[in-house]
């Protein structure tokens, strides 16, 4: 598994042809409970799902591409409940990493993630899921992390300028 | 004397984790209003939400941000006709820094000024898993005080607290999730025999 494009709203397959596409309206997952009985059970989340397969591709995939529609300054509920499942990636026990206590991923591998925001943002929406992109792992640890903001309406033109970028 | 909703609006079982927290403010508070009730995610009524002076959201953040179960609430208040509600958060994360919980703050503090409800501050609590079986829940408790206080009189509420020092929280909280794999083991292992 090279890449895997994780979106909420209907997109033409044609745009990333060299990676996976998981649409959230159409896969069935629970949300998390937050209880992290996953972090003692070595990364067995409690529900079987289609996020347990989800999860491993994750994992082994080399760039991420995030399509969300952006509400609060977040991602948008359904995507956040995707992204919260993730948490079964993580390692129990924490480390310092540059002065900072964290849980590190499972996955040695370091990924690339592209996060194509749409709907009306305000400008400090936009620095906002910025921030949470900066500072939040998202269940793993990226060696770039960029973030495209545009309108609903737009989403094609900018998918279409972007598809590609799954193929090296 | 105000009407005051202390609200644990985070993800099912990490409310277990806020227990703590809740029944202490719920302490502090109790006697010091007209109303205080007490509300979980799935007991929330979104109707009655503006009829409070006060809203205290409780919450244990997810994957470092908001959790999702906390944005349903924000989304089912939107058809809400609005009221004067003062906003104010505890916001615990299971990290050593309580700085973690800064991009949750954030997002709250975005909502309510879209909202246009009055964000009064918060307090940050790191070290949240296990930080009330240690010597520092008095420091936690002193701080929940504080905000309790400025809750009652209006005020502008901003702290942070967490352990001593990040050797002590990394001593407790490898020793914390060395018992709880322990104890899922023996659990599974019972399980299996059975």
């Amino acid at each position: 598994m090279k890449n895997l494009v994780v979106t909420d709203r209907d997109i033409s397959t044609d745009f990333f042809q060299n990676s996976v596409i998981v649409n959230l309206n159409n896969i069935h997952y629970s949300t998390c409970t937050g209880g992290l009985s996953c972090l003692k059970c070595e990364g067995s989340c409690y529900f079987k799902d289609d996020m347990s397969i989800i999860s491993k591709w994750t994992n082994d995939c080399q760039l991420i591409i995030y399509i969300t529609r952006v509400k609060y300054g977040c991602f948008d509920i359904p995507f956040k409940k995707m992204l919260e499942r993730l948490v079964v990636n993580h390692e129990p026990y924490y480390t310092m990493v540059d002065g900072e206590t964290c849980h590190l991923g499972l996955s040695q591998l370091r990924k690339k993630l592209l996060v194509i925001g749409y709907g009306q943002a305000t400008d400090a929406e936009k620095k906002l899921f910025k921030d949470i992109l900066d500072d939040s792992t998202l269940g793993f640890s990226y060696s770039s992390v960029d973030a495209y903001f545009c309108e609903e309406d737009e989403l094609d033109e900018v998918l279409r300028t972007f598809g590609g970028v799954d193929l090296g | 004397m105000a009407k005051i909703l202390l609200l644990n609006s985070g993800l099912k079982h990490t409310q277990t984790f806020m227990k703590p927290f809740l029944s202490r403010l719920e302490v502090y508070l109790d006697d010091r209003c007209d109303c205080l009730d007490v509300r979980h995610v799935s007991t929330f009524d979104e109707r009655t939400f503006f009829q409070y002076d006060q809203v205290i959201f409780l919450f244990f953040i997810a994957l470092d941000s908001i959790p999702s179960s906390t944005l349903e609430i924000f989304e089912r208040l939107e058809s809400q006709p609005k009221g004067s509600t003062e906003i104010y958060a505890l916001i615990a994360c299971d990290e050593y820094e309580p700085e973690k919980c800064d991009i949750s703050e954030k997002i709250l503090q975005n909502w309510c000024q879209r909202e246009q409800l009055h964000y009064k501050g918060s307090l940050k609590i790191g070290s949240a898993l296990f930080i009330m079986k240690t010597i520092s829940r008095f420091v936690v408790s002193n701080e929940m005080k504080r905000l309790s206080d400025a809750i009652i009189h209006h005020q502008d509420f901003y702290s942070k607290t967490t352990m001593l020092t990040d050797r002590i929280f990394m001593k407790k909280a490898n020793q914390y999730w060395n018992k709880e794999v322990k104890k899922m083991n023996k659990l599974k292992r019972k399980r299996q025999k059975r």
